[in-house]
């Protein structure tokens, strides 16, 4: 018999605790008081799953090199960059990258000129750290790899003799190198929702090392698609970033 | 306006008046070339020459080609491994006597890249031949190696 009873009281507990949020009107007007604090508790919850909505365990961002965008708008280089990652496990972040550069630095040859021009790609894995609901930072390394040609002219004047003009094009040219990088995103528009909510920006920090042989018998490779002028294997760099994250 | 235009005008003269100074043009700090030095037999004092060609170039056209009346920097052919000079030249003391010389010289070329990025042609002297009076001179050391805009010669008549 206390084995029915017992079991009845199971059964009935939801329904009794369902009974209790429809209490008769009569009493929810007397505890008004009361009242409000329960709607504060609910909209509480409706944060706590926004939270759990940014907090989402993988998510793919597509991006833009916007600085290199404007560089070209203002004809300084021609540079193009855009870039997809993976985020897996709010913590790993896979990231591809793809660019074409067409460098014409002026100061290269002063007598001449000089231009490189070329793909690159890049692929590296990053760590990442939430700083704030929507900001992270993460940090990383990349191998980068460059198929690009150049092409240089030197001129010498003389008086007595012909002018020498001397050109050099080197179509197949190929440098690899390594990056450490680090990442920073954050939000555009502080919006919770909407089309407007998926946009971010970031900034990229970058030490390249150049690991490939780039010497050549007569005249040096002075710029790298990628990875920039070569008066140094250890270059740093920084990039701006438009993103578009999709989380799921 | 108008005091814009004078200054240009003012600027452009000024550029102009500086390039016609050969004191202030320098084309042989990319340009490799090879001094002569014109000196008196008797005793090595300075010649004061007046070049009238060289290799058929009249020598008033040559605009860079003097630096003093004494001293000359005749440019290389960057083409080749090898420069022929035809000089033909009066001393401003007998001007009625013209002299002719010729000079060969021999030596090997490399493009390098300066610092200031400048890239210019270094070549290393082989070798030194003159018809004439001319004498190579390296560092006060005849027939010693360097390379040409250090050498210089010596045309004593």
């Amino acid at each position: 018999m206390l084995k029915y009873i017992i079991s009845t009281i199971i059964l009935l507990a939801p329904y009794a605790g369902s009974a209790q949020d429809s209490l008769p009107v009569k009493q929810d007007t007397s505890v008004v008081m009361q009242d409000t604090p329960v709607v504060e508790q609910d909209s509480l919850v409706v944060e706590q799953d926004s939270l759990m909505v940014r907090q989402s365990k993988m998510a793919i961002t597509l991006y833009a090199d916007i600085g290199k965008l404007g560089e070209s708008l203002f004809e300084i280089q021609t540079k193009r960059e855009f870039g997809i990652s993976i985020l897996l496990a709010n913590k790993y972040q896979f990231v591809g990258e793809y660019g074409y550069g067409s460098l014409n630095p002026k100061s290269i040859i002063n007598n001449g000129s000089y231009s490189s021009e070329g793909n690159y790609y890049r692929v590296g894995v990053e760590y990442v750290f939430t700083v704030l609901p929507k900001t992270s930072l993460s940090t990383g390394f990349m191998y980068a790899h460059s198929d690009f040609a150049d092409y240089g002219n030197v001129k010498i004047e003389s008086e007595l003799w012909d002018d020498l003009n001397e050109t050099f094009a080197r179509p197949d040219l190929k440098a690899d190198w390594i990056e450490w990088i680090v990442n920073t995103e954050s939000p555009i528009v502080k919006v919770e929702e909407g089309f407007l909510s998926n946009f971010y920006w970031g900034v990229r920090f970058r030490l390249r090392i150049l690991i490939s042989d780039i010497s050549q018998p007569d005249f040096d490779i002075f710029a790298i698609p990628g990875f920039g002028k070569t008066f140094s294997t250890v270059l740093p760099a920084a990039n701006l970033y438009l993103k578009y994250r999709i989380d799921f | 306006m108008k005091g814009l235009a004078v200054i240009l005008f003012i600027a452009l003269a000024f550029s102009t008046i500086g390039c016609d100074d050969c004191t202030d043009c320098k084309p042989f700090t990319q340009e490799p070339f090879l001094e002569v030095r014109f000196l008196n037999k008797a005793d090595s004092s300075k010649r004061v020459i007046i070049i009238d060609s060289v290799n058929q170039i009249y020598g008033k056209d040559l605009r860079h080609f003097k630096d003093t009346t004494s001293v000359f920097n005749f440019p290389l052919d960057m083409h080749h491994d090898t420069s022929v000079y035809q000089l033909v030249y009066r001393d401003t003391s007998a001007l009625q006597t013209p002299y002719t010389d010729s000079i060969i010289i021999i030596y090997s070329r490399e493009i390098l890249r300066r610092e200031d990025n400048y890239f210019i042609v270094e070549c290393n002297l082989d070798s030194f031949l003159a018809i004439g009076e001319a004498t190579l001179i390296c560092k006060d050391t005849t027939g010693a190696e360097c390379l040409s805009n250090e050498a210089y010669a010596k045309i004593y008549n």
